[in-house]
């Protein structure tokens, strides 16, 4: 079968908000019965009643009805002795009696939630280009994606050589690097020896520190990964964060994991500041999409982008 | 499982005892957290979160976040941790992850199943464990954990999330939580720590925080 690009293009683990479908609430809307007056009269309005929360509603929409009349929204959250005092003034005269009518609740963060608001209200929509390209599959140029994949294939050549569950690999993806790969060791010996928690100290041992003296049948490539990371070094320096003192934990790197990490390594890749975290299979108590999304999280102090990726083909 | 700590009033004061015994279903937690927070048993906490302190106090001096924790076990203290971060280079080297790794150590010296000596210790830490760590003391089976003040910026155990009692069948068995502790000098610890800042961090990412809840 014939593959298109988007079928390699890895699908970013957005935030609920990005996803979700559109929640409604209540508006008193009116007609107005004199379109001449429709301009003074939203004016009054939105001084009387400004919208507050609602401020991705359009005032005045025009109906589908033949005669094309048009409504506007009077106000939210006001009961009808309120605005009734309001209303009897003169100026709005040309208002029909006001009626609840279900609106958008908040603004519309992706194209598919503004097509969705605008069949019960019209709506503002200020389109986020890098979430648009996130969703519709043209974020990663091919050249990325092919980077991707062949991180990804090298994962999971590492993932099967050490015949573990899951393996981990951190890379630098500004000199396109592996600075890691570690295996899963959580039956071994220790329950906390998971594929990230291991891969993130090796960043640690590589920086000159490091928790786990870890003597590992699985470290072919971190020797094979230090000889790049020279060679990188040599023909651009300024590009090899490694060295420097400017690299701070694991800030700009990308993380590539066989399955979604646990809570417990989600929450260590916010304290280490990974860049990016690529996955291929979803986990049901994972802390990166399934059970919990901590890379989007508010409250926390550092958020990132992930991507759930294809299995890669086998050779 | 659920599990009633002791209070064995008959020993003298420096002897107080301090035990885990399983229950039967049938008794009800609310009715144990009740007794837990009782006098008596703030007692016995903070004796046990005072030398927790000296371990938040050792990672200030060593220009670590000042978070200290100690695992008891049959009345002793097996292990002990204190942050060390900037030390390791590590941002997951919290006081609880090396208080685990101790328990580890000690547990195989000891020639114990180490799984049977999370299942009836107690964590006593100065500050709500974070997320990570959270989900880590699930791993390992710790039923109970006594904290100092809440962790605004990271906690797992309700400040963020509660990744304590959430429903993660994979990770481990959910436990219990008492906080705040002591929570005063918890408090007063970590803002001593933010006055001064932390100097490995490079500046956009230094965060002085007012708020002295925060951690
Ligand atoms: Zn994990
Ligand atoms: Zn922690």
């Amino acid at each position: 079968m014939l593959k298109t690009m988007s079928d390699d293009h890895p699908l970013a683990i957005l935030h609920q908000d990005y996803v979700k479908c559109v929640e409604l609430t209540d508006v008193f809307v009116s007609v107005i019965q004199c379109k001449k007056q429709t301009a003074s009269v939203a004016k009054a309005l939105c001084e009387d009643f400004p919208l507050e929360n609602l401020q991705h509603l359009k005032r005045v929409r025009s109906c589908n009805s033949k005669d094309g009349s048009l409504q506007v929204v009077v106000c939210q959250g006001k009961t009808q002795e309120q605005f009734d005092a309001v209303l009897s003034d003169v100026k709005y005269s040309c208002l029909g009696k006001p009626f609840l009518t279900k609106v958008p609740k908040l603004k519309p963060l992706t194209r598919k939630q503004f097509e969705e608001c605008k069949l019960y209200w019209p709506v503002t929509f200020h389109e986020n280009k890098r979430i648009t390209k996130l969703i519709n599959l043209s974020y990663f140029s091919e050249d990325e994606i092919h980077k991707i994949q062949s991180h990804m294939k090298e994962l999971f050549n590492h993932k099967e050589k050490s015949k573990t569950e899951n393996a981990a690999l951190i890379v630098d993806p500004k000199v396109n690097t592996v600075l890691a790969t570690s295996c899963d060791r959580r039956h071994l010996e220790h329950p906390l020896q998971h594929a990230v928690m291991l891969c993130i100290d090796k960043v640690a041992r590589l920086q000159g520190g490091g928790m786990w003296d870890i003597k590992e049948e699985c470290c072919i490539l971190e020797n094979k990964s230090i000889k790049q990371l020279e060679e990188a070094n040599n023909e651009k320096p300024e590009m090899c964060s490694m060295q420097s003192a400017e690299q701070y934990l694991c800030t700009g790197y990308d993380l590539y994991a066989t399955t979604e990490p646990c809570v417990m390594c989600a929450m260590a890749l916010v304290h280490s500041r990974i860049g990016r975290v690529f996955y291929v299979f979803p986990h049901e108590d994972g802390g990166l999409g399934s059970k919990f999304q901590i890379h989007t999280e508010r409250d926390l102090n550092h958020n990132f982008e992930v991507f759930k990726c294809a299995l890669p083909e086998k050779k | 499982m659920r599990y009633l700590i002791i209070h064995a009033v008959n020993r003298p004061i420096p002897m107080r005892y301090f035990a885990i015994f399983e229950l039967d279903s049938t008794v009800h937690w609310q009715n144990i957290t009740k007794y837990c927070n009782s006098e008596r048993m703030d007692d016995i906490q903070q004796n046990w979160m005072v030398r927790s302190f000296n371990f938040a106090e050792e990672a200030l001096q060593a220009g670590e976040v000042p978070v200290g924790c100690i695992i008891v076990y049959e009345d002793k203290i097996i292990a002990v941790g204190k942050n060390e971060v900037n030390e390791t280079k590590n941002a997951t080297r919290h006081a609880e992850i090396v208080a685990i790794d101790q328990v580890l150590k000690w547990s195989k010296e000891q020639d114990i199943n180490s799984a049977l000596v999370f299942s009836k210790s107690v964590l006593y830490v100065t500050v709500e464990p974070c997320i990570m760590c959270a989900g880590a003391l699930r791993q390992v089976g710790i039923p109970l954990i006594i904290f100092g003040c809440h962790n605004e910026r990271f906690g797992g155990c309700g400040s963020i999330l509660s990744i304590h009692d959430a429903s993660l069948e994979s990770l481990g068995p959910s436990f219990q939580c008492i906080g705040g502790i002591m929570k005063e000098r918890a408090v007063d610890l970590l803002k001593r720590f933010y006055q001064g800042e932390n100097p490995n961090a490079p500046e956009d990412k230094r965060k002085v925080k007012k708020d002295e809840q925060k951690v």
